[in-house]
């Protein structure tokens, strides 16, 4: 066979026994997760950070969401908001709904029972969230015993067929391994592999490729694409890298200063943006198949998260800034065709 | 864990020990002429000469060293001057009550001291986290002869429900084994503390939260065999140290260790029986540091592995 | 050796004694850069592209003299880097500075950024006086971005990564550097401000004439901001072309792999060849034959037992791949 993977296959051979979830209706309709109005603020050294800004948010079943934003914009906040793993100081308010429920709310048992069966995480630093002094294959098998309630035989034979699931080479030899002795790619399969293991309905891919070589997050990202058409479970995908989104999500918003500044197709992203912050995170990214002369730049940097400002956030960068940005936050409004934008005077609006 | 790594650490334990023997040989002709440290002052030089010679003192320096080693070798530290056994006798028989205070005193610190710690941590910032702070900080200024006489006041004199001092029965045991076991414990629950905070502020307990595993096998599956791994440094230290007898405690508790012996043989200066001691103790911290290293490279598989890791 | 060049590396290689010791196996030599050949114009940009460990940052290091080769050589300006002496060398190190992926690593903490690059230039005794120096930190502080009296006395945790970036180059500037190596200089900044950064440099080569030597793994940067290019596999140079080339009709199956690899915001990109499999290797793991046989996917018998040389394939164009030399010959190979 050549050494192309992903072969279909390949695919087939691996999938036995899996039955993709049917997506049923939930109690919101389509929407798996919704969060409305959240909110979080941290604090810092110097008074609260206020990382999260009145976001309201869906995630429908079996869509993959993509959002991206620069670093320090609150994209790992509100990820760790859904899983209910924010630091204990958190301020929060709003409210997330996961298939109905409310996960503030939930007592501990019903919370664990979430992050194991219904919601699972991977994170920008593969190897540093595999635990370093126990076996990969242990690690999987752990999370099998204590959600499905498998002997330790059988979740370890579990765990030899999700790592095969998620194309890890040699997947049995593998079980017995430390973290340190896998490369940084095969980190990440593990983690799918142990996110996967109880069928997740959410995935929650955090910067999962940040980290990897540029051959090796092809490999990862054509693997999410792959097993959420497979499986059927939703995504949520977070990067800073708009090529990155670009490729795998069916939605996109995007983040600037703890607020989701537009969201709507990605296609409808790329092609029209409307709000200006949009516009010039596109022009900034150089893509391969475009040369300019120079990249267009937005001025200035990333606002700090400690202020919340009067008016628009992205006011001192914005060129198509006007008096009201300055003295008005802009609302979110929501257009015919479902996209959300927060700016007073969107790109491509004839006014 | 290879068989490399054993072999080095090994090997580091042996140059140790030759490292303390050379020490402890140089001290003995640093500290003045051992002879007329021994004799009385107005001891004749003849008489000084005949001595000098019986010991081997009168050979060249390097001659003395290598007939030292040998000796330390076959196990013959020279005689006690008191009662005329061999020093090494002296020393080993009062080995069994040192262990059993030193492991009666471990057990103590370990009971305490580690739950202690892994409680405060996990409920960092709670009322458990402060007492077991408090704890810490005013276990480990109080000294122990304060402390052990606290005790004898309390459970010999007001209450009579314990002997005060010897070794005679399990009874005796219990307040020296306390008095070492609590102030151990005061230093291991602080240690313990500090390391598993930093466990549990790794990336890789997020991923455990994320899982929804219990917090039962969070702390003690995934945190704690992270955090072992500086507690076992810190544990071979307090080992090391009780093995080779707890001098105070000994001595307020009459107890009848090593301890109590190195001050004895200081006051009388027993040349013989403090070198024993001094190599003793040496040898006690050696092993007790090879066995970290061992459980070292039990716990943590990166360490000594062949891989070190591969690149990306 | 190219007079026209500014600076050429011949050859070069670069071992390392893989970190083993007393009784283990024999310290293995991990070649980490191995016959690298390249030279770099007056105005020009060549970029130096790879994987994680493939010795882009050890060539670098060896092209500005920081580190000796184990064989091989490094002109600069015509003159042999490495026997060079005492006012020559001094002169050569100042016209050839470098740039990293973290500058607050290569900058003192406790010291105000202006004061530091006053230093650099009293060190090398360059611009008089001391009112002088202020005079050209003040002015390349400018040059860069950064006027304004305040952010020369900042220190330079006090300053976000794009300006310290910034002041990097306006170290290198001060110094008046001739060429300067880029060890992935916007790697670790957010869009936005690596396109200030990116901007910042092509406009500085433009009004300074400076050379650089690209050190990147991102793609899309390099096709922007480089003339040509050159891609190294496991310490070697498999392809070296100019840009235009480069992107437009890759030969080497690795570097179409690694084209193919590159996520853009156009979800079907011509040039999407076939995605590579493999996990990365290390130098340690090189083989007989091509080193990038095992991941290849269009590898032969041949691929396996002989080392495929980098030989020329067109005008400034060399690769190092058995099939390439004859798909080129086809017209255009695999796209
Ligand atoms: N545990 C925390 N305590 C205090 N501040 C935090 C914490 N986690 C993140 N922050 C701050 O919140 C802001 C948002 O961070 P984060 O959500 O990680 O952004 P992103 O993932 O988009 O890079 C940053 O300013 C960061 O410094
Ligand atoms: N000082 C060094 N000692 C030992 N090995 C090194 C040293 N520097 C680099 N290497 C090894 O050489 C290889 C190439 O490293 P490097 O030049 O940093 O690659 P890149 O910059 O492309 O990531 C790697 O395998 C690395 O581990
Ligand atoms: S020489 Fe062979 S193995 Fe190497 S890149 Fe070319 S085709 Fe692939
Ligand atoms: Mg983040
Ligand atoms: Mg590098």
């Amino acid at each position: 066979m050549s050494l192309i993977e992903l072969s279909f296959e390949e695919n087939g051979r691996v999938l036995r026994g899996i039955a993709a979830p049917t997506p049923s209706a939930t109690p919101y309709g389509n929407d798996l997760l919704r969060i409305e109005n959240f909110s979080v603020r941290l604090p810092g050294r110097h008074g609260p950070i206020h990382a999260v800004r009145g976001i309201s948010l869906s995630v429908r079943v079996g869509e993959c969401l993509g959002i991206v934003g620069e670093s320090g914009c609150g994209k790992s906040t509100l990820c760790s908001a859904v899983l209910s793993l924010l630091p204990d100081n958190a301020q929060i308010e709003g409210q997330i709904h996961f298939n109905g429920l409310d996960v503030q709310r939930l007592s501990s048992e019903k919370l664990a029972r979430l992050r194991g069966r219904e919601i699972a995480m991977i994170f920008q630093d593969p190897m540093g969230s595999l635990n370093p002094v126990r076996r990969v294959g242990t690690q999987i098998a752990d999370k099998l015993m204590v959600h499905k309630g498998l002997s330790r035989t059988t979740a370890l034979a579990e765990a030899v067929r999700l790592l095969d699931l998620v194309r890890m080479p040699a997947a049995r030899g593998r079980l017995n391994d430390y973290p340190h002795e896998l490369s940084g790619g095969m980190c990440q399969r593990t983690m799918i592999a142990m996110a996967l293991s109880c069928q997740p309905k959410l995935l929650i891919a955090d910067e999962p490729t940040t980290a990897l070589d540029v051959t090796i997050q092809a490999q990862i990202l054509t693997l999410l694409s792959d097993l959420r058409r497979e499986l059927g479970m939703a995504i949520i995908l977070v990067s800073h890298d708009l090529g990155v989104i670009a490729q795998t999500s069916d939605r996109i918003a995007v983040m600037y200063s703890g607020e989701i500044v537009e969201e709507a197709a990605t296609e409808t992203v790329l092609d029209r943006p409307r709000h200006p912050y949009t516009r010039g995170l596109i022009d900034a990214s150089p893509d391969i198949n475009r040369v300019a002369d120079t990249l267009v730049t937005i001025p200035g940097s990333v606002a700090s998260l400690s202020e919340a400002p009067v008016g628009c956030a992205f006011e001192p960068r914005c060129q198509a800034a006007q008096h009201k940005c300055r003295k008005v936050a802009p609302h979110r409004t929501t257009t015919s065709s479902g996209a959300v934008i927060a700016c007073h005077f969107p790109l491509g609006m004839s006014e | 864990m290879s068989a490399r790594f054993l072999i080095v650490r090994t090997l580091r334990a042996l140059l140790t020990l030759i490292l303390v023997v050379t020490f402890v040989f140089l001290m003995l002709r640093l500290a003045g002429d051992p002879i007329k440290m021994l004799l009385p002052e107005d001891t004749p030089a003849s008489v000084v000469e005949q001595y000098r010679a019986r010991w081997g003192m009168d050979a060249p320096i390097y001659v003395q060293y290598i007939r030292y080693v040998a000796s330390v070798l076959h196990g013959d530290f020279g005689m006690s001057f008191r009662d005329g056994r061999p020093a090494l006798q002296a020393v080993t028989e009062r080995i069994p009550a040192t262990l059993t205070l030193g492991f009666a005193g471990l057990a103590v610190a370990l009971l305490v001291g580690l739950p202690a710690g892994i409680a405060a941590a996990v409920m960092r910032n709670s009322i458990v986290d402060r007492s077991v702070i408090s704890f810490a900080v005013v276990g480990h200024s109080v000294p122990t002869f304060f402390f052990g006489i606290l005790l004898i006041m309390l459970f010999s004199m007001s209450l009579r429900w314990l002997p005060s001092s010897g070794s005679a029965t399990w009874a005796h045991l219990v307040m020296p084994a306390l008095t070492i076991g609590l102030w151990n414990a005061a230093t291991l629950a602080r240690f313990t503390r500090a390391s598993m905070l930093d466990v549990l502020s790794q990336a890789y307990m997020k991923t455990v939260l994320a899982n929804g595993l219990p917090s039962s096998w969070r702390i003690l599956r995934y945190a704690l065999p992270n955090a072992a791994i500086p507690i076992v440094t810190m544990l071979g230290l307090i080992v090391g140290q009780l093995l080779s007898g707890a001098v105070i405690v000994e001595t307020v508790f009459a107890w009848p260790g090593i301890g109590r012996l190195t001050v004895t043989a200081v006051a009388g200066r027993e040349v013989a029986v403090v070198q024993t001691i001094v190599f003793l103790s040496a040898l006690a911290m050696v092993m007790a540091n090879l066995l970290v290293d061992l459980i070292y490279g039990w716990l943590d598989p990166r360490i000594g592995s062949k891989t070190g890791g591969m690149s990306r | 050796m190219n007079p026209a060049s500014l600076l050429t590396v011949t050859a070069v290689s670069r071992s390392f004694a893989s970190a083993r010791g007393l009784f283990g196996p024999k310290a293995r030599m991990i070649k980490a850069v191995d016959d690298v050949t390249f030279s770099i114009g007056r105005k020009e940009t060549l970029a130096l592209v790879g994987e994680s460990g493939s010795g882009k940052s050890t060539t670098g290091r060896i092209a500005l003299g920081l580190m000796k080769p184990t064989s091989g050589t490094v002109h600069y300006e015509n003159e042999d880097l490495f026997k060079l002496g005492g006012a020559a060398w001094r002169q050569s190190r100042r016209n050839m500075q470098m740039i990293f992926q973290d500058s607050a690593g290569a900058l003192d903490p406790r010291m105000p950024v202006g004061a530091q690059i006053e230093e650099v230039l009293s060190v090398y005794g360059l611009a008089g006086g001391k009112s002088a120096r202020h005079n050209r930190v003040v002015d390349a502080l400018d040059r860069v971005g950064l006027g304004g009296a305040s952010i020369e006395h900042r220190l330079p945790r006090e300053l976000s990564g794009g300006q310290r970036q910034r002041i990097a180059i306006a170290r290198a500037l001060a110094m008046q550097a001739k060429l300067i190596v880029c060890d992935e200089p916007v790697s670790a900044l957010d869009v936005s401000v690596q396109a200030q950064i990116v901007n910042l440099l092509m406009e500085m080569q433009q009004v300074f004439g400076l050379s650089y030597l690209f050190i990147s793994h991102d793609l899309r940067v390099v096709r922007h901001i480089s003339h040509r290019v050159a891609v190294m596999y496991l310490g070697r140079i498999v392809e070296i072309a100019s840009t235009a080339d480069i992107f437009k009709n890759p030969h080497h199956p690795y570097t179409q792999a690694l084209l193919a690899a590159v996520p853009t915001t156009r979800r079907h990109h011509p040039s999407a060849g076939p995605l590579l499999g493999g996990e990365l290797q290390d130098p340690a793991s090189a083989s007989s034959g091509c080193r990038f046989q095992g991941r290849c996917p269009f590898s032969r018998d041949i691929c396996r037992w002989v080392e495929p040389a980098l030989v020329e394939v067109g005008q400034g164009r060399q690769v190092a791949c058995h099939l390439a030399v004859r798909a080129d010959t086809e017209g255009g190979g695999r796209a």
